[in-house]
């Protein structure tokens, strides 16, 4: 049982790090994005995080008041 | 040549062009009437109920809406042959490409459970059970792909595309004034003046109408069939032909409950249908069948959507043209979520309504930008060539972003804080 058991952890093991390794991978080949270049592109890529932020906060708002029972 | 000869050759000029029409529509009619979704089902029932024929007029406006988005992401695919969550990693880096890919398998996922809850609802009206809802539904989905063959997909899914036309005859059924909508819903109005309850509806219409799903979707669809540069005047009469039709859909909705139900509180499409049955059983069946058709719809192509995307950006074999040993990883992706979703359904006292409302919230994470990415794209030379965006494109796809983005961040918004428009 326990050698079964040692066999599925290194299996587990073997698949993790090839899921990790892929994700490096992919990480390699899209390292240097062909379109944020231009200024205006890095402008609206700004905006956009920074609209994310807002979302996330008003989120944490939500789920903070949410807690206090408001 | 005599003038038999000419009409003949018309005739077969015209017969070939609807064969080659034929052969390339699929994904912009299935992607739009899938839009038409059990969510969507729900909004416009609810706002014939609430304002009768009066905002039909802003239905009609959604069909350019739907087009110009969906057109962007046809022209993207058969120039790049490639997917949308593929076309972010390349554009725009690991960053946006994870950020894009994840949610998109978040928002998939919810509105995957979205539309389970609007299948078994619907056919628990029947008095099927929950879980043979969701064990049938399974076993379809699973028929449609275990061919290997993306023709045999295409064409169940236009025929469940077909049943989403039942409301037609449902709006002729229940015998609505044809003066009436002319005179209430042609002419743009604000029923009892612009207030905080129809900014709500109309920011309701809007969301429903186009979702960061339809986006991935028709991009993978296009690159799936393999359809070229050359196609994309018969994939653009494709998508506009589909616009058509769900917003005719939307409106026939808007017709029904706004003849039989004008003034009751309808809060879901089968509360609708149930309502409608004490009054004309064939009209409240009919819509219970197209609510269910239109949750099969929605996961259809919804679960498609994320496996597609993982597909492409893992580089696995990611095509309905693939058996299941072939692409394993992307099956299992569509079975994941397929199945999880459908067990979360099932699930005695599972948060449903909160996932319901939080699926706007996450939707809107992802869309703004989805949309951006889109144009921005769409603009790039060297990518597109002369198929790019050009000004007059750019003026409207700008206008109906930024609109979207408005009215999808204010009605999630609204989701989050629901007594700040009422």
């Amino acid at each position: 049982m326990i050698q079964q058991l040692k066999i599925f952890a290194r299996q587990y093991k073997r698949f993790l790090s090839g899921r990790l390794g892929k994700i490096a991978e992919i990480n390699r080949k899209y390292a240097h994005p062909r379109l944020a270049v231009k200024k205006s592109t890095s402008l609206v890529l700004l905006m956009l995080r920074l609209y994310l932020l807002f979302l996330v906060g008003l989120l944490i708002y939500k789920f903070i008041i949410t807690l206090n029972g408001k | 040549m005599n003038v038999f000869a000419k009409s003949f050759y018309e005739y077969r000029r015209v017969m070939k062009a609807v064969k080659l029409f034929l052969m390339i529509s699929g994904p912009g009619i299935i992607v739009m009437l899938a839009d038409n979704d059990a969510g969507g089902i729900t909004t416009y029932a609810a706002t014939g109920a609430n304002y009768g024929y009066h905002l039909i007029w802003f239905l009609a406006l959604l069909l350019p809406v739907a087009y110009y988005v969906q057109e962007m992401t046809v022209r993207l695919g058969a120039v790049t042959k490639r997917g949308h969550a593929e076309a972010i990693f390349d554009g725009f880096g690991p960053f946006w490409g994870w950020f894009s890919l994840l949610d998109l398998f978040l928002v998939d996922w919810l509105t995957l459970v979205t539309e389970f809850i609007g299948m078994t609802t619907a056919l628990s009206i029947f008095h099927v059970p929950p879980y043979l809802t969701v064990i049938g539904v399974c076993l379809v989905m699973g028929f449609m792909v275990i061919k290997g063959r993306y023709w045999t997909w295409e064409k169940i899914a236009l025929i469940f595309c077909a049943v989403n036309l039942i409301y037609i005859p449902c709006a002729f059924m229940v015998k609505p004034s044809v003066s009436d909508i002319l005179r209430q819903g042609i002419i743009p109005n604000f029923p009892g003046g612009f207030n905080n309850q129809i900014f709500f509806f109309l920011m309701a219409n809007i969301g429903t109408t186009i979702a960061p799903w339809m986006i991935f979707f028709q991009q993978s669809a296009v690159v799936d069939k393999s359809l070229q540069e050359k196609d994309i005047i018969w994939s653009k009469i494709d998508t506009l032909v589909g616009s058509f039709f769900t917003v005719i859909v939307a409106i026939f909705i808007v017709i029904v409950t706004g003849t039989v139900l004008k003034g009751q509180p309808i809060e879901s499409a089968a509360q609708a249908s149930q309502a409608l049955m004490k009054i004309n059983s064939h009209v409240g069946t009919f819509l219970a069948i197209g609510l269910f058709d239109a949750g099969f719809l929605g996961a259809i192509c919804i679960s498609l959507a994320s496996s597609w995307a993982f597909g492409e950006v893992f580089g696995w074999a990611h095509s309905l043209n693939n058996k299941i040993k072939q692409a394993p990883w992307f099956y299992a992706i569509y079975f994941l979520t397929l199945i999880t979703a459908g067990i979360v359904v099932l699930i005695p006292g599972a948060p449903l309504i909160m996932i319901t409302l939080f699926v706007q919230v996450i939707a809107v994470t992802l869309l703004p930008a989805a949309l951006v990415f889109l144009i921005l794209l769409l603009n790039d030379e060297k990518t597109m060539g002369k198929l790019k965006n050009n000004l007059v494109q750019n003026i409207i796809s700008v206008t109906i972003v930024v609109g979207i983005i408005i009215l999808s961040t204010l009605y999630a918004v609204s989701a989050i804080f629901p007594n700040l428009f009422k």
